[in-house]
């Protein structure tokens, strides 16, 4: 190569590279590639929609029609049958006690305030299924000897809908501590079912602090950045600063920040 | 661009294709400094370069789905990105003067030495690049800077091959002069 300039230039290569574009243009690109978006998601909308509203439409005339044929058919028997029916209605509501007085405060959790959003978390408690021995859960889910074992017992309590302080607790242990990643994924993906609820949230935060693993990491982010909780910054930041955390977990700590228009 | 560059950046395409924002991220942070550079060095214009900037990583995020078949990505959204910029410098009714058959004389020896160019300070080589006029600078950036071949550039222009060729040599005798000059009275 005889050309000293071009030598210059290749030499010089990186100080010549020295603009920077403006700090907030990655956000211009992404809000110009969510303009397409909408529109096809607005259409696809619509038309699961309309489907939605036949569906019903049809269900609604079926069990009208269905009512009107049994009442008519039973009106002379209507009284006994009133009779059984308050007596298992009864029954079931005696049981349904009985389970709820297993897991005592279930409903605390669903009924404390979110700190961030200051509003009450809507339906966090599912109606109970009988039959749920915590204390067999609760062994199951401390047996080190099998993963599967542990997995089968969180997945009992998705089942039952049941949750309290004590419930999330122990899940945030084996969120913590479990050697299986399948096993600390399915705690995530259970207690991510309350990530609203302020108790939850601060377990995810903690969590965040003290996680190892960079796929629950992430996780715990995408589940958090959901909500409005003043912590999440600073915890973000100190993610992103630490020089052993996971190179796509420090870009995901940043991308909500840039994001929130935090950086 | 080594092999495991090539390997991160199908992983950040992999991730905008199943629509994931961290795959976007990736890409901008890892080429948007060079791409904008190349832009401002052809376009001289700080906002007209950032919306070209923008402008190239819309057309490239939304063609996510033909970006399998880029072998390499920086070289794609660069030519993209210069593309772009001359069809800017066109719409300013910048022409690209076309020399046609006229004799040209373009080995012209210069009267600067080797160590004395590199004993240059980066900004005045730059600041000697930016006083070009629009189309002697548009070949010297792509030549020099995006190291197009010249038969390439002729064709990217629009002009002959030794329109390219005269025009990068008296561009370059224009810098050397003035680096020169520089020299000599500081």
């Amino acid at each position: 190569m005889n050309d000293p300039l071009k030598r210059f230039i290749d030499h010089h290569r990186d100080e010549l590279d020295d603009l920077q574009p403006s700090p907030d243009l990655f956000l211009k690109i992404k809000a110009d590639l969510k303009k397409d978006r909408p529109k096809e998601a607005k259409i696809v909308k619509l038309a699961l929609y309309q489907k939605l509203l036949s569906a019903a439409a049809v269900i609604v005339v079926l069990i009208a029609g269905y009512l009107i044929f049994y009442t008519y058919k039973n009106e002379p028997t209507l009284k006994g049958d009133q009779t059984a029916m308050d007596k298992n209605n009864k029954t079931n509501v005696q049981k349904r006690d009985e389970a709820l007085s297993i897991s005592p405060g279930a409903d605390e959790v669903s009924s404390r305030k979110t700190t961030a959003s200051n509003h009450v978390v809507k339906a966090v408690v599912k109606p109970p299924k009988l039959d749920v021995d915590l204390n067999t859960i609760y062994k199951d889910l401390q047996d080190s000897t099998s993963s599967s074992t542990r997995l089968a017992a969180i997945l009992k309590i998705g089942k039952s809908g049941i949750i309290n302080y004590d419930i999330a607790n122990r899940l945030a242990k084996t969120l913590d501590n479990d050697d299986n990643n399948n096993v600390r994924l399915t705690v995530l993906n259970l207690l991510g079912q309350y990530s609203e609820d302020s108790y939850v949230n601060n377990i995810f935060l903690k969590a965040l602090d003290t996680q190892k693993d960079p796929i629950i990491q992430l996780g715990l982010i995408e589940l958090l950045k959901r909500t409005d909780n003043p912590h999440l910054d600073n915890r973000l930041y100190a993610l992103a600063n630490d020089p052993n955390t996971f190179a796509t977990v420090k870009d995901q700590a940043y991308l909500v920040l840039l994001n929130q228009n935090k950086l | 661009m080594t092999p495991q560059e090539e390997n991160n950046d199908r992983e950040l395409i992999a991730m905008c294709r199943a629509s994931n924002d961290l795959g976007y991220a990736g890409l901008y942070k890892k080429y948007a400094k060079a791409t904008y550079n190349s832009i401002h060095r052809v376009i001289l214009h700080t906002a007209e370069a950032e919306d070209i900037l923008q402008e190239t990583f819309v057309t490239v995020f939304k063609e996510v789905d033909r970006l399998d078949h880029v072998v390499n990505f920086e070289a794609w959204i660069k030519r993209i990105a210069i593309n772009k910029s001359i069809s800017h410098l066109r719409k300013r009714k910048i022409e690209f003067a076309d020399l046609g058959s006229k004799e040209i004389e373009a080995g012209e020896e210069y009267d600067i030495e080797e160590n004395e160019i590199f004993e240059s300070k980066v900004e005045d080589v730059k600041k000697c690049i930016a006083k070009l006029p629009d189309g002697y600078r548009t070949i010297v950036t792509l030549y020099l800077f995006e190291q197009l071949p010249q038969e390439e550039i002729a064709k990217l222009l629009g002009i002959s091959y030794n329109t390219v060729r005269t025009q990068y040599h008296r561009a370059k005798k224009k810098i050397l002069s003035a680096l020169i000059e520089k020299s000599y009275y500081e």
